[in-house]
């Protein structure tokens, strides 16, 4: 198996010619540094167009690129205080505007604060990624039905063919309290 | 057991000769579930389901009729693809007793081809998580170093050829290497020879991660040629079905079967790949390979650097033009992602009610307490803190600086994609985890967002821009753990993306996991 050397100019006829299909790189290739002096068989194909790279930089980089946003660019901290937990539980409905859902969601809106230092200026928003695509809709015709058992049978709570539901007209987190303990706690911001 | 070791060419030849029977390859996939058991790679079992479609696929072959690539062929399920009558649970308390009435319409496609799907697998909670810990039913584990006995293989076409260079015992201390997630079970499944292929769903690298850490091919379509009816919705403008499998031929066999325009979802268009063929041996001549440098971030181990070099320069020395690009807002996807996931969330979670199907807490006395008890009792936290933060960004006052701007930063990063496929660039080769498979105990320590936020790095730019990518599994690390690479490609270009996979996994020699028994 013919190696070639870092430098040194190789001429075609040296490269050993082996009749298969594939590449095949020899056991060593997992211990080969980015600059590579690699020994292989080349397929009949690839023989004209084989290059010698050895001498070459990878293309990857070798170090980080930091990806750093300035902090001092951002907007003000948003404060997220007992009517914006009551506001967010009233839409949420998840019982969980407690100290832990407080905690998550200040980790949240400080992650996202950082999206404001990308100049968007006559950015379009993206809403779809299909947004140039003619994309097909059904025709309105009715292709299933008379599964009211089936669909039932997924409930809990049903009588005869409805679904059941306790009053609607009662908001519920005004009477759970656990508001009254937020104002009370010692909260850090 | 070498029947499950193949390809799902070989066996299918294997099964046209009769050499081998569906029945036969259907009751060893079954007992491969259960030696590697532990791995609780399923939540559902469906034995009686798989063993009649086997005796269906059985009949067929009998009668010198075969439905194609698939038939026969011993598939896994995401437990968010909704299964006529079999239990479908997202992984969360909340459909823990959901039924579905429909399947999903890559199941029906699945099963239409014949294949026997043997089990649901776990996932992280509506897949929200990158570890596949979060699961209402417990976590999966990494079959890499958990104490399942196996051997690894050079190549299995030379069954002597024993690699006995990396550990395979078990890790000390009862610690286990993580899945990955959200589609750790579907990446175990397959990693652990209980399946061939297994579907799986990619919002943020939900299927690329795991196919990193369990060392398969995990390919996330472009967005829009497979269809999304049936899986149920997480973030409807990035979700895509995802396809694992042992073999790129394997996943592109799937996707010809899987793909293609759906009436009943409005957000899928026409496509050829019901016809894919990757070529047998994929050339890299002409290809211009593209190394987006902002994908070197700081946390990346050494050894994936070093595996991302040696690749690439192995590309060039065969005839890829491999040149250094730019993506200037990779930085900002993963917090544009922070954004618009819990956004969208919030919206499709306000079906959970307990009203018309899945869990529910009474309180007789009001309609929104009852709302309330049930989605608490029924999402965990990493859900109800979405939701939460979904409404915050979603506020009068607060959408134009978080969601609209999450919205335009998306076409940014959407728009670095187009300008590097423009100036010529065919292929992009990048890292798809910092590490390889992480400890549990490692893992758990930080917070599932956290995790998320540095895992899925360079993952999720390319569910912002709907473009396809696939993880293809490279070489195993000292510790006998698998380092993966990721190929991406513009939207469209999944036979190409798939052909310089195969070429890649054709010139790399992955070590082949054979579970012992």
């Amino acid at each position: 198996m013919p190696k070639f050397d870092k430098g040194k100019s190789v001429k075609i006829s040296e490269m050993a010619l082996v009749c298969q299909r594939q590449i095949v790189l020899r056991c060593s290739w997992r211990k080969l540094p980015p600059r590579i002096s690699v020994s292989y068989t080349i397929p009949q194909q690839a023989f004209a167009t084989a290059k010698k790279v050895a001498d070459k930089e990878s293309k990857v980089p070798q170090h980080p690129v930091f990806p750093s946003i300035n902090e001092e660019d951002l907007l003000p901290k948003t404060v997220v205080d007992l009517k914006l937990v009551q506001l967010l539980e009233k839409l949420s409905l998840v019982d969980f505007a407690n100290m832990e859902g407080l905690v998550r969601l200040k980790a949240a809106i400080s992650m996202a604060d950082k999206l404001s230092v990308v100049n968007t200026e006559g950015v379009e928003p993206l809403v779809t990624v299909l947004e140039n695509r003619s994309l097909t809709l059904a025709e309105d015709e009715v292709r299933s039905g008379d599964m009211s058992e089936e669909l039932l049978a997924c409930a809990k709570e049903t009588i005869e063919d409805y679904f059941v539901v306790p009053p609607g007209n009662i908001t519920y987190t005004e009477q759970k309290g656990y508001h009254h303990e937020l104002e009370n706690s010692d909260e850090d911001t | 057991m070498n029947r499950l070791m193949g390809s799902i060419g070989d066996v299918v030849s294997q099964l046209k000769q009769r050499a081998l029977s569906s029945m036969e390859l259907c009751e060893a996939a079954l007992q491969r579930q259960d030696s590697v058991a532990r791995l609780h790679p399923f939540i559902t079992c469906t034995s009686d389901v798989a063993r009649e479609s086997a005796s269906l696929s059985q009949k067929r072959y009998g009668s010198g009729e075969n439905r194609g690539p698939l038939d026969g062929i011993p598939v896994a399920v995401k437990d968010n693809f909704c299964t006529s009558g079999i239990q479908t649970t997202c992984g969360s308390v909340m459909l823990q007793n959901y039924v579905p009435t429909y399947s999903a319409t890559v199941v029906k496609r699945l099963q239409k081809a014949g294949a026997v799907i043997v089990g649901k697998t776990n996932l992280d909670e509506f897949g929200m998580g990158s570890g596949t810990i979060d699961s209402t039913f417990g976590p999966s584990k990494n079959i890499y170093r958990s104490g399942i006995k196996y051997d690894l293989l050079l190549s299995n076409r030379e069954p002597d050829g024993l690699d006995s260079r990396f550990p395979t015992a078990a890790v000390e201390d009862e610690d286990w290497y993580v899945a990955g997630g959200s589609s750790g079970g579907s990446a175990v499944s397959v990693a652990s020879g209980s399946t061939f292929l297994a579907l799986g769903s990619d919002t943020g690298g939900s299927v690329r991660n795991p196919a990193s850490y369990c060392g398969v091919v995990g390919l996330k379509p472009s967005y829009g040629l497979v269809s999304r009816c049936g899986l149920i919705s997480l973030v409807n403008s990035m979700d895509v079905p995802g396809l694992f499998g042992r073999y790129v031929d394997d996943v592109a066999a799937m996707l010809s079967v899987v793909s293609g325009l759906d009436p009943q979802d409005a957000t899928t268009v026409p496509s050829d790949l019901q016809s894919l063929q990757l070529p047998e041996n994929p050339s890299l001549e002409g290809l211009v390979i593209g190394i987006p440098k902002e994908y070197h971030c700081p946390g990346m181990k050494k050894e994936v650097i070093d595996t991302w070099t040696k690749v690439a320069d192995l590309m060039e020395n065969c005839g890829a033009q491999v040149r250094e690009v730019s993506l200037p807002h990779t930085k900002y996807s993963i917090i544009c992602y922070s954004v618009l996931n819990p956004c969208e969330v919030a919206s499709n979670f306000t079906r959970y009610t307990g009203v018309f199907y899945g869990h529910r807490v009474e309180s007789s006395h009001s309609m929104e307490a009852m709302y309330a008890l049930t989605r608490s009792a029924g999402l965990n936290d990493v859900v109800k803190g979405r939701i939460l933060a979904g409404n915050y960004f979603l506020l009068k006052e607060n959408k134009n600086r978080y969601f609209k701007q999450a919205l335009k930063v998306r076409r940014l990063i959407s728009q670095d994609f187009d300008k590097v496929w423009s100036s010529g660039v065919d292929l992009l080769l990048t890292p798809v985890t910092l590490s390889t498979a992480v400890r549990y105990s490692e893992f758990n320590n930080v917070d599932n967002r956290t995790q998320q936020a540095t895992q899925d790095f360079c993952t999720q730019a390319a569910n912002m821009a709907g473009v396809p990518a696939v993880n293809i599994p490279i070489s195993l690390n000292t510790e006998g753990l698998p380092i993966s690479l990721q190929l991406m490609a513009p939207w469209g270009q999944d036979a190409a993306l798939l052909s310089a996979a195969k070429w890649i996994e054709q010139h790399v020699n992955f070590p082949r996991l054979q579970v012992l028994e």
